[in-house]
Parts: structure tokens; sequence; C-alpha cells
């Protein structure tokens, strides 16, 4: 009886240790996703953010033209790729597990914009397990990114 | 005032006449007067309200046919019934989108519905080859549907809320049965005919956050156009706008519009350049500068 019960709860400690590792493997491939979409960017490799993002031959051109601008504001977005750093994955709060997703989301604020007149722009990165988190779930990353980063220009209608 | 605007001298401009509002009546006689000769040439649309709505005061139109577009700053259904879109609390009319068009309905998800990840209904791209959402699209419905014995007592039902009943049958039977082994095998059989149902309800959840997703996303970037037409400080009239941000969408002209150097395509692709996003031939293009090469 006793060596059963030693057992049992080994085998408890194991399955622990097990959703631990997996979890901790699954942040692993998200941070490896995330550093490997900032590399395509810096690059200006459009091949390799398609390949990243899920279905994104669907949407080529949108694919193409948040390249376009991450690329051009790479310095100010991402100097000294200061947003490697320090990955912080967030959970979803969706009522269903099975929906659950993970995301990584950055805030970045305009620094021609001392006031805050415009929004920062929100970069967000969503994964979902069903596709494998190697593939960036959510097609629109940007938020805010139209006018982001120029000069603002006052208007008597503003 | 169905998606149209009040002009400043108190009158609804629709395309083809205006509408005076404290008379109920438009302000010209109907172009298509001869046409529908049992009409008043006044009537605003043909004074069936509550059918449908005003078609450019033209006349009524309640077929259930429509299209995506773009007026003002709002993404909007042209030429579709009273049913699919709702009035904004500044009173213009708005799309709205149903979740059945998505295949979702107060009793579950149901993934055999049209789908807008598989191209059958919802929001489109290509906004002037759209027709509206499918008439068999599922609807959601103010009460749930009645869950019918036959489905209580399957096992195998699939249907959301006969589970928990079914459940409680077998505890029932379960205490009529009565001894330990058949329990244990009736225990086992019960897992093995559930499994096929749980790998079946989750590729539903994952295929319900794809349709999500997509409309998410389509949505997301048919805004990102009307932004980048906006705050290209080209100087354009409404209706060039709506054309050209449906250009800058999926590329669609208008019908009998001038393909090769019209002026929607000069400001469409003048905006696609300088943000970086990819202009590609139209095919009468393709086809002309095939004809100059050898």
């Amino acid at each position: 009886m006793k060596t059963i019960k030693y057992i049992s709860i080994l085998l408890i400690l194991l399955s622990i240790s097990c959703c631990v590792k997996q979890q901790e493997n699954d942040e692993e491939q998200i941070k490896k996703t995330v550093k490997e979409y900032w590399k395509a960017v810096k690059e200006n490799n459009l091949q390799k953010c398609m390949n990243l993002i899920y279905e994104s031959e669907e949407f080529e051109g949108a694919v193409q033209g948040e390249l376009y601008f991450l690329h051009k504001n790479y310095n100010k977005i991402n100097p000294n790729d200061i947003l490697l750093k320090n990955i912080t994955i967030k959970d979803t709060t969706i009522m269903f597990s099975e929906n659950k997703q993970k995301y990584v989301q950055y805030f970045i604020k305009d620094k021609n914009d001392p006031n805050s007149l415009k929004k920062p722009l929100i970069i967000t990165l969503t994964f979902y397990k069903p596709i494998g988190y190697d593939k960036i779930y959510n097609g629109a990353l940007l938020q805010n990114h139209i006018g982001w980063g120029k000069e603002l220009k006052l208007t008597p209608n503003n | 005032m169905q998606g149209q605007e009040l002009q400043e001298t108190g009158f609804y401009q629709y395309k083809w006449r205006h509408y005076i509002p404290d008379v109920g009546r438009f302000f010209t006689v109907d172009p298509l007067a001869s046409k529908y000769s049992y009409n008043s040439t006044y009537a605003f649309q043909e004074n069936k309200l509550g059918l449908g709505v005003e078609l450019e005061g033209l006349e009524l139109l309640e077929n259930k046919t429509g299209f995506f577009a773009i007026r003002g700053n709002e993404m909007m259904v042209k030429r579709a019934p009273l049913t699919q879109t709702y009035v904004g609390t500044d009173g213009n009319r708005y799309a709205s989108f149903k979740p059945g068009d998505i295949g979702l309905t107060t009793s579950g998800y149901n993934p055999s519905a049209p789908r807008i990840t598989t191209g059958t209904t919802g929001l489109k791209l290509e906004s002037y080859k759209y027709t509206g959402p499918t008439p068999d699209a599922a609807q959601m419905q103010d009460s749930p549907d009645a869950i019918s014995n036959k489905d209580r007592q399957s096992f195998t039902t699939t249907k959301r809320g006969s589970e928990m009943w079914n459940l409680k049958q077998r505890s029932i039977d379960r205490s009529i049965t009565g001894h330990d082994g058949v329990v244990e095998l009736f225990k086992q059989i019960n897992l093995l005919i559930n499994i096929p149902d749980a790998i079946k309800s989750t590729s539903d959840y994952v295929q319900a956050s794809k349709d999500v997703n997509a409309i998410n996303r389509q949505a997301i970037q048919m805004d990102q156009a009307i932004q980048y037409v906006d705050s290209s400080g080209i100087e354009m009239n409404q209706q060039m706008r709506n054309d050209v941000v449906n250009f800058v969408i999926d590329g669609t002209l208008p019908p009998g519009t001038d393909t090769q150097n019209g002026l929607i395509i000069q400001n469409g692709t003048s905006i696609l350049r300088s943000n970086g996003l990819p202009v590609r031939e139209t095919e009468e293009q393709k086809k002309a500068n095939s004809k100059i090469l050898p």
C-alpha cells in the first residue's frame, strides 16, 4: 500500500513538472517567434515576415505595408533592440479555455509629441496554440500607426 | 435618415433627388416615374415605410442584396434591407453584423453555417462584388432552440445544454443497473463514445476563433484603408474618396471606370506608393503591356 502511495505521489509530481516544463517551452517558442519577427523587420525581409504570420498569403499587401512602416521607423520604435529584452507574454481573458490566446504587446509613445496629443503606437502580436506558437495569429499588428512619428501640424481646425 | 446627409437647406440629398423631411415627400419628380406608373411621383420609398430603404431617390429596395461601401467615416451596407442595418446614435444607418454571419447562434457555434473564412458570407474585401449575406446563413435568435427528446436521449448529441440531461439520465440508469461491474463497464463505454465528441467540439472552438480573427483583421484593414486615404492630404469629393478607399482596399473600381488612367487609379496608386503598399497591374494594363513587348 505504501509503495502505491509513493508511486502515485511521484506520478503527480512528475505530471506537475511536465506541465510547468510545457509552459516554459511555449513561452520560449513565443519569444523565439517575436525575436524572429523583429529580426525580419530589421532586415526588411518580406518573405520571412510572411512565413511568420498565419495565412499571410491572403493579405500580402497589408503585411508589406506594416513591414514598410516598421522598417522605416525601426530606430524610433526599437532603438538598440530594446523591445527584445524582457518580452512579457500575457494571456487573453476569454471564458473558454479552448480559445485562450497569448499575446505580446508594446505601447510606443511618439517622441515628437511630448504633450501626448496623438495616441501611442500599439503593436500586438497574438499567438494561438492550435495553429502553433511559431506563427503570429493576428493579421493586423499595428494600431494608430498612420501619422505616427510624423511632425505634428496643428491647423486652426484641430 | 437612412444614412443620407442632412444638407444646410434642410433637405436630405439622395443621389437622384432631394427629400424634404418636413413634408415627408421628395422635392422633384421620380426619374423612374414612367416605369412605376402606379406610384405617386413624389412619394418617399414608394410610400411603403418599414419594408425596406429608399435607394438613392429612385425606388424602394426590399430585396436581400447589399454590398459594403465607404460613406463618410463609416463602413456601411449600400443597397441592403433594413434587417441588415441599424440606426446609430447620430441618426445614421450603419451595417450590423449578426453573430449568425460567422456561424454563431444562441445555441452554440454552428460549424456548418456559411462562414467568413470560407468566403461564403460576411464582410468581404471585394467591396463591389459582394452581394450580401447568404439567405440561408444562421441567424441570431431571441430564444434558444428547444432541445428535442431525440437529442436528449442520444448519448452522442452535440446539442449544447442536453449533455447535462444525458448525464442525469445516465446516473439514473446507473442506479437502476446497480451492479458494480456493469457500472465500471458502462463508464468505460461512455468515455469511448464521448472522445470523438470532445475532439469535434474543440475543433469547433478553433474554427470559431479563426472566423472571429478573420472578421477582425478585415475590419481593421478596411479602417486602415480609410485612414490612409484621409491622411493623404489629396483633395477629393465624397464620392471620389469612397471610390479611392475601395480601390486601396482591394483594387476594385466602380463599373465602367477608365482602367488605364482614371483619377481614382491615380490618387489610389499614389496613396499606396507613399505608404509602401504594393501596386498591382490591372488585367487591362497587363494586356496592354504585353502588347507592347515583342
